[in-house]
């Protein structure tokens, strides 16, 4: 027997004439919304196991650097082509990229990638999960937060709700996503369906009558998500503008992003993460320019890139930013590696973005400079760079109530 | 973390334990105390000061203070409880566990016991209240279905699919032990696809009985609670 949705879908046209259209075509049709009502949208980037941030964006112009990791830094920008492969490329004359990072300069020049330096969260935890857990909720040295921060981001919605809203890449749905909102995971577009046209149906039947009413929720949320993405799933994904992601989970989710970005589905909100960063041992190899920071970094920064050409115009939609638990230890450790900081850099790219410069104050790195004599102070708040970008890209008047009890200070990112 | 200890507890921990090692880790490897490498000074780990000279009795002071620590009692009985009863356990039962391990210096048994025997452990609300993690969720459906398993590999793979890759999270905590973790979209369709790939005798490396394999059962709703 056809069960009511199972009917409702096939009348699906006859209903829209007769005004009673139900929620969830309501949802579907939102991908058929006059592009006049695009909406802005905010990536998310994690790195997890805390980044080097200082070999990441090198500080060639504080000497202390050099003196704090005589094997492992990156050498100060140079004009000799036989060396440049393997030294900072200058960015202001003070700080520098890593080599690896090459494919993301232009975007620096052109001014639509902005750099936030000594940021971070300024909770004390060296502990991975703690501080994940914290950048994730939004509220450091708070644990009983049940919601991330993205969740609460969401600006209020108005009518017509997309089930894919909020999406991350990647097996479980991440902490700065979890809320009362809808938000989906999931590993690939493709993927994404009950492979079974038979089952799917009884599956949702189900679970829309599910006596636990969390697991109702979810999968309803599910099943509305997997109707809507039938139809992108039917077609062949080719990057614009020969943008070339790299091979890997991260190159992949961007890749993902951007179809589910430009085939108007409703993402608002969209978040993946690289992990791999938590270099104790042999961070840099014989030369700046290979060792696993380096390649790590290349994937990273040619997803990066390969995201911005694929994405076009459609840029000026969007705003990514980049963010990791902690920084590293401002010297070296005895295995050419670095241990658990303090705080790091942030990565802000979009169309609007004031880009082209650091952002932040440069705290120093001489010994009383340091954070408890070892780390890199923290001069910005995390949530500075976030409440900034919740409101003054995704329009959402309250950062306060995202970041409780702080007060964001912006800083003029767009 | 909320253990009460700083980082200075960490780094005199740390010295405690310098010099233990591992002997041909590769062949099995045994326990091994390298005294050329074991810093011998004094230490003051969480307020508890170790003399100079202890050699590896340090590592060994370090275990038991760590063990009779009240933060400790209170720590792994949330954890039992949590696995047990409920992913957000009454204070009240979390507090009497606490107090049986403290009683006891720590005698799991004893622990587990209180918690059996309590009230809240034999709730409504504690009944199913927990969702199966990947790992459980596919053990259980292989064993639901009779299946038989000449190699492993591929399930293990299917337990990744579903959120939980086996001895690859990255942080040193372990994965979750809330069912938030688990309940999301990409894992609930995965679990619905690893149930009809199952029943279907898909899966490579298993073998299920058709008779006792039905896909809807193993992907139902109820079957991902425990």
């Amino acid at each position: 027997m056809p069960t009511r949705r199972f009917f409702l879908r096939n009348s699906a046209l006859a209903m829209v004439g007769a005004g009673t259209t139900p929620l969830w075509l309501e949802r579907a049709l939102y991908a058929s919304d006059a592009p006049s009502q695009r909406k802005k949208i905010l990536v998310a980037i994690f790195q997890r196991g805390a980044a080097d941030g200082l070999n990441v964006v090198v500080p060639h112009g504080d000497p202390a650097y050099y003196k704090l990791r005589p094997n492992i830094s990156i050498p100060r920008p140079t004009a000799d082509p036989a060396k440049a492969a393997d030294a900072a490329i200058d960015l202001d004359g003070f700080f520098g990229l890593n080599p690896a990072l090459s494919p993301l300069k232009p975007l620096f020049d052109q001014k639509h990638l902005a750099i936030v330096d000594a940021v971070g969260s300024p909770d004390p935890t060296r502990s991975h999960f703690d501080a994940q857990d914290y950048m994730e909720s939004g509220t450091p040295g708070l644990k009983a937060t049940q919601d991330g921060w993205m969740n609460r981001a969401l600006p209020r919605a108005t009518g017509k709700v997309s089930p894919v809203r909020a999406v991350s890449l990647g097996p479980v749905l991440p902490r700065a996503m979890r809320g009362p909102s809808p938000a989906i995971a999931m590993q690939t577009i493709d993927s994404f369906q009950v492979r079974n046209a038979e089952a799917s149906k009884q599956f949702e039947q189900m679970y829309m009558g599910a006596k636990d009413p969390v697991i109702q929720a979810a999968g309803r949320d599910t099943f509305e998500a997997v109707a809507l993405l039938q139809s992108i799933q039917k077609q062949q994904y080719t990057p614009a503008s020969g943008a070339s992601y790299p091979r890997g989970r991260f190159g992949q989710s961007l890749q993902q992003i951007a179809q589910l970005i430009k085939s108007n589905v409703g993402v608002e909100m969209a978040f993946a993460d690289i992990g791999g960063w938590d270099h104790h041992v042999n961070e840099v190899g014989a030369r700046p320019s290979v060792g696993v920071l380096a390649n790590l970094l290349g994937e990273y920064g040619q997803a990066l890139s390969a995201f911005w050409t694929d994405m076009g115009d459609r840029m000026s939609d969007v705003v990514v930013v980049t963010m990791s638990e902690f920084g590293r230890t401002a010297k070296e450790n005895g295995n050419r590696g670095t241990d658990h900081g303090h705080a790091n850099s942030m990565f802000v790219m979009g169309g609007d973005v004031k880009g082209g410069k650091v952002y932040g104050k440069w705290p120093g790195l001489e010994k009383e400079q340091l954070y408890e004599g070892r780390d890199l102070a923290l001069t910005t708040d995390f949530r500075d760079v976030l409440g900034e970008l919740v409101t003054s890209h995704l329009g959402n008047p309250s950062p306060k109530n995202v970041f409780p009890g702080y007060d964001p200070k912006f800083l003029g990112l767009v | 973390m909320d253990g009460g200890y700083t980082q200075k507890d960490v780094t005199e921990a740390a010295r405690c334990f310098t010099g233990w090692t591992i002997l041909q880790p590769q062949r099995g490897g045994t326990f091994s105390f390298n005294k050329r490498v074991h810093d011998d000074g004094e230490k003051t780990v969480l307020g508890v000061t170790i003399p100079a000279g202890g050699g590896q009795s340090d590592g060994e002071k370090v275990l038991d203070i760590v063990a009779r620590n009240p933060a400790t009692a209170r720590f792994i009985s949330k954890k039992l409880a949590m696995r047990f009863v409920a992913d957000e356990p009454p204070a009240t039962l979390v507090d009497r566990m606490a107090e049986t391990f403290k009683k006891t210096d720590g005698d799991l048994r004893a622990v587990m016991k209180t918690m059996l025997e309590s009230k809240e452990f034999w709730s409504q609300g504690a009944y199913q209240s927990k969702l199966k993690s990947p790992l459980e969720m596919v053990a259980s459906a292989v064993r639901a279905a009779s299946g038989e398993i000449d190699y492993a590999f591929p399930l293990a793979n299917q337990v990744g699919q579903l959120g939980q890759p086996l001895y690859r999270k990255q942080e040193p905590t372990g994965y979750s032990n809330s069912s938030k973790e688990w309940l999301n979209s990409g894992g609930l369709l995965a679990r619905m696809n690893f149930a009809v790939q199952l029943a279907d005798n898909k899966v490579p490396g298993v073998k299920v009985n058709p008779a006792q394999s039905a896909a809807l059962g193993l992907g139902s709703p109820e079957f991902q609670k425990r």
